[in-house]
């Protein structure tokens, strides 16, 4: 245990959790969350998505720009080692069910099981630090990945969501597919991923999450065992936070596109640029706007009662504020007959809010609701090592998003409705039937 | 994990299983009567228009509401087919009383809640909502046009329906449409009653309180239950084949979707002794990332993103759905029918054998942090008077052997297939 020193440990009394986070000789964080479940859940990931596609290693230096899609190819591509084997073989054998996935700002390697936790581990942290890329295996994975982004493609729930999101920007990056497309893939060599694997796969900008019925001892003996006890000589990287060009109005109002639905699909999306730079505020505000939008939209409320009463929505609406570092958007999703109809009388809801106020009573049961689903998200490994994992990304502490929670007084709740939805940061996106 | 039984009446049975391992709490009413079309349709519509109103909760909004303050509790009513009979399922999830702040008691609340909803609906002069009743019949009816939204669910839909070709009684979508246009306010009344009436009812409870507690709140907040007379429910017996079945479709989408459809003669109460064997077959066959479909079909032949296969215990098939390039479908169905050929030619390596069972084992071990799946794998079963555990169940896998999955193999059939051709799908950007 000498190649690690304890940096912090996280309790809540409220939950009865507490996680543990230790720094290892190679840079590398390991966060150990006991859980006493059947399943062990385990992630190893770095903070490099999608959006990480213009970087530079030296300040002075142009930056570089690579292909749309290369970090979900990098994710795919990892899995084969250099004697063709597949580390998918080797979690079988250990019966763990292993996956991974890419988001704009993440990429996650993961796996579950229920015995021979310490094979499993150990081949992750192995598979995932081995990258060996050839012209011919990367030649026959974008037949894969083509088929995967034809499936996104002919999704218009998918398609509808980055019409919202093409429309909100202008140059952000969160702007195009995480899969990037079949043009943009086949630009991918080998060379260029293992310039990416370089970059962003240093242990210092990567975690490991466990969650699961393990000791410290335990998970802390095979990282030492399969990792380096000393740092390597790391690349500096500097990538734009690109909330900082980007207008805070929208690129467009509105944007229809045509696809085989039965009726059309919509996703409104109110841009927010104000990002707080602090962990903690990014939090306060996520807390804050999640109780809003429960207080709006929520199938309690009446605007979802009164657009289903009316017939002018289907029964699923969803919605959901999501804030990183360099991009936040409040978003509805939905079916209608008429989406552009359905936008109007929300925001003639929000304008009749804004003269009466908001209720002190709504604020109280979103505040309720918000707490009863931040408690009951600590239920499986899953979701705690993913949350978890999400809350790193986001230079923020998942235990105390309770007390964050219970901060959140009704002031901040109207300071926030009065400046969120102006009419300028406001998308519609709709896929309509063919014609 | 033990499941310990009780008797609230006559024929109100009481499932539960205490532990304090989550935070959360499941609870589900489960009534399941045998299917007929009528009551497939109606069972759809039931699941919505229970949702919108009670005698002490005159609105969704209003039972939303109470739901809310019961702490995100969280009711959800889905239909679900079992072999030949349909449940509609009342599925209740909430906090465990002891996150409760100001001493709420959710679990009873909720409990509460959903007494509303199944013996007291709103029914205004005798009979639902007329209007509710239309409005319901018009989302059902989008629900099911909607189906083409998702090329993977709706050929999904189609090898169902086309696997199910000499059932009477399985209602196809164009089906359902065609009998939902001729309901109303008054044949759903009666559908209902005759749910409650006629249907096995069941509770299940998993969470921090004993039985005894749950029991006595059943059975102060169900204390308008009817006198019922459960039908008899259809054994799920293994389909037999009834021929070659091949269709197609063409839809303006990407990718081709290709299906097959397998019957194994195997089902939980058909050959059960082989269950085991025919969960081993699927597995090997194409249910994991170490079986032959993904192994070959898409990490050597680069052919689908998504190729994989499902073994359905009450029905004893297989269903196989893949994602391909169109133009690649004939390789593909044949890449796909050569992988269970492998089966059958005894060719099944130590590590996919192993892997298998690993893998199964995994999955069933892994019910114990899920209190939903651990209900539903206990709740079904009882249905039909099995009474296998999570464990006998791993020690049944435990003891297949490589000779029983080829004999298995050799004995399937694949007698259906169905296949959505794309033809186009870009996205048109419209002008305005």
């Amino acid at each position: 245990m000498n190649n690690f020193s304890l940096s912090m440990t996280h309790r809540s009394a409220l939950l009865g959790e507490e996680y543990r986070v230790w720094k290892h000789a190679s840079g590398l964080d390991v966060y150990i969350f006991p859980k006493k479940m059947t399943a062990t859940y385990a992630i190893f990931g770095t903070k490099y998505g999608s959006i990480h596609n213009r970087f530079r290693t030296d300040e002075s230096s142009p930056m570089t720009t690579v292909p749309d899609g290369i970090a979900h190819f990098l994710e795919h591509k990892l899995f084969t080692a250099e004697d063709g084997s597949d580390a998918f073989e080797r979690f079988s054998e250990y019966g763990a069910d292993a996956n991974a996935y890419t988001s704009f700002n993440k990429t996650c390697y993961l796996f579950s099981c229920t015995e021979r936790f310490d094979d499993s581990l150990r081949e992750l942290l192995s598979f995932v630090t081995h990258p060996y890329f050839t012209p011919e295996s990367v030649a026959s994975e974008v037949g894969i990945i083509s088929e995967e982004i034809r499936m996104y493609d002919d999704n218009p729930s998918d398609r509808c969501f980055y019409g919202m999101l093409e429309a909100m920007y202008h140059t952000h990056s969160i702007r195009r597919n995480i899969c990037g497309s079949v043009a943009s893939i086949s630009e991918i060599t080998a060379e260029l991923l293992y310039q990416c694997y370089h970059t962003f796969y240093r242990l210092s900008n990567m975690a490991l999450v466990i969650c699961g019925n393990v000791s410290d001892e335990e998970v802390l003996r095979i990282v030492d065992e399969v990792l380096p006890t000393v740092p390597k000589e790391e690349l500096s990287v500097f990538c734009e936070n690109e909330n900082e060009q980007e207008p805070p109005e929208v690129l467009d109002a509105y944007r229809e596109q045509r696809m085989q639905v039965s009726k059309p699909l919509f996703n409104i999306g109110i841009k927010d640029t104000n990002i707080p730079s602090d962990g903690r505020a990014r939090q306060k505000k996520d807390a804050t706007m999640a109780i809003l939008d429960e207080m709006l939209f929520s199938r309690a409320g009446e605007i979802y009662n009164d657009l289903l009463d009316r017939d002018l929505i289907s029964p699923a609406l969803s919605y959901g504020y999501t804030i990183s570092e360099s991009s936040a958007y409040n978003s509805l999703a939905g079916e209608a007959d008429d989406p552009k109809l359905v936008l109007d009388e929300i925001k003639k809801h929000i304008a009749r809010i804004q003269t009466t106020g908001l209720s002190r009573e709504d604020f109280a049961r979103g505040k309720r609701v918000m707490y009863a689903e931040f408690v009951k998200s600590f239920d499986s490994t899953d979701s705690i090592a993913n949350n978890l994992f999400s809350f790193i990304c986001e230079d923020s502490e998942l235990l105390s998003y309770a007390e964050i929670l219970d901060e959140v007084n009704f002031d901040d709740v109207c300071e926030l409705f009065d400046h969120s939805f102006d009419e300028e940061m406001i998308s519609l996106s709709v896929i309509y039937p063919l014609k | 994990m033990t499941v310990t039984k009780q008797k609230v009446s006559d024929h109100l049975n009481l499932s539960c299983i205490q532990t304090d391992r989550f935070k959360t709490g499941v609870l589900t009413v489960t009534l399941t009567i045998p299917q007929t079309l009528h009551r497939s349709a109606d069972s759809m519509l039931l699941s919505g228009i229970l949702r919108r109103g009670t005698e002490r909760y005159p609105t969704m909004a209003a039972i939303n509401r109470r739901l809310d303050d019961l702490y995100a509790s969280c009711v959800e009513i889905r239909t679900q087919r079992i072999g030949k009979n349909i449940s509609l399922v009342f599925g209740a999830e909430m906090l465990d009383d002891r996150y409760a702040i100001d001493g709420t008691n959710i679990t009873e609340g909720v409990i509460e809640v959903l007494s509303q909803m199944i013996l007291h609906p709103r029914l205004p002069d005798g009979a639902f909502d007329p209007s509710l009743v239309a409005q319901e019949i018009r989302f059902t009816q989008d629900a099911l046009r909607s189906e083409i939204n998702n090329t993977k669910l709706y050929a999904a839909a189609r090898l169902a329906e086309l696997m199910h070709r000499d059932d009477p009684e399985y209602a196809t979508v164009k089906q359902l449409q065609e009998l939902l246009s001729h309901k109303d306010e008054h044949s759903l009344t009666a559908a209902y009653r005759d749910l409650l009436q006629n249907a096995v009812w069941q509770v299940f409870y998993v969470g921090t309180l004993s039985t005894d507690t749950i029991a006595e709140q059943i059975k102060k907040h169900f204390d308008f239950l009817p006198k019922t007379t459960p039908l008899p429910l259809l054994l799920p017996v293994a389909q037999e084949s009834v021929g070659n079945c091949r269709a197609s479709e063409q839809m303006p989408v990407a990718q081709g979707k290709l299906s097959l459809g397998f019957r194994t003669g195997v089902s939980a109460i058909s050959n059960a002794n082989e269950i085991y064997a025919a969960m081993m077959l699927n597995e090997i066959f194409g249910a994991s990332p170490a079986s032959k479909l993904f192994m070959n079909v898409r990490e050597k032949m680069s052919l689908c993103y998504y190729c994989s296969s499902s073994y359905h215990r009450y029905s004893g098939i297989i269903t196989l759905h893949s994602g391909i390039e169109s133009k690649n479908r004939d390789i593909a169905e044949q890449a796909i029918l050569a992988q269970m050929q492998e089966i059958r030619d005894g060719k099944i390596s130590d590590a996919e054998f192993h892997a298998a069972k690993k893998s199964l084992e995994n999955s069933y071990r892994q019910l114990y942090d899920n209190p939903f799946e651990l209900q539903s794998f206990y709740g079904t079963r009882e249905l039909f008077g099995l009474s296998e555990t999570v464990e006998e169940s791993c020690l049944a896998l435990s003891r297949v052997t490589p000779e029983e999955i080829v004999s298995l193999a050799n004995r399937v059939i694949c007698d259906t297939v169905f296949f959505v051709e794309g033809i186009g799908g870009d996205t048109e950007d419209s002008d305005e």
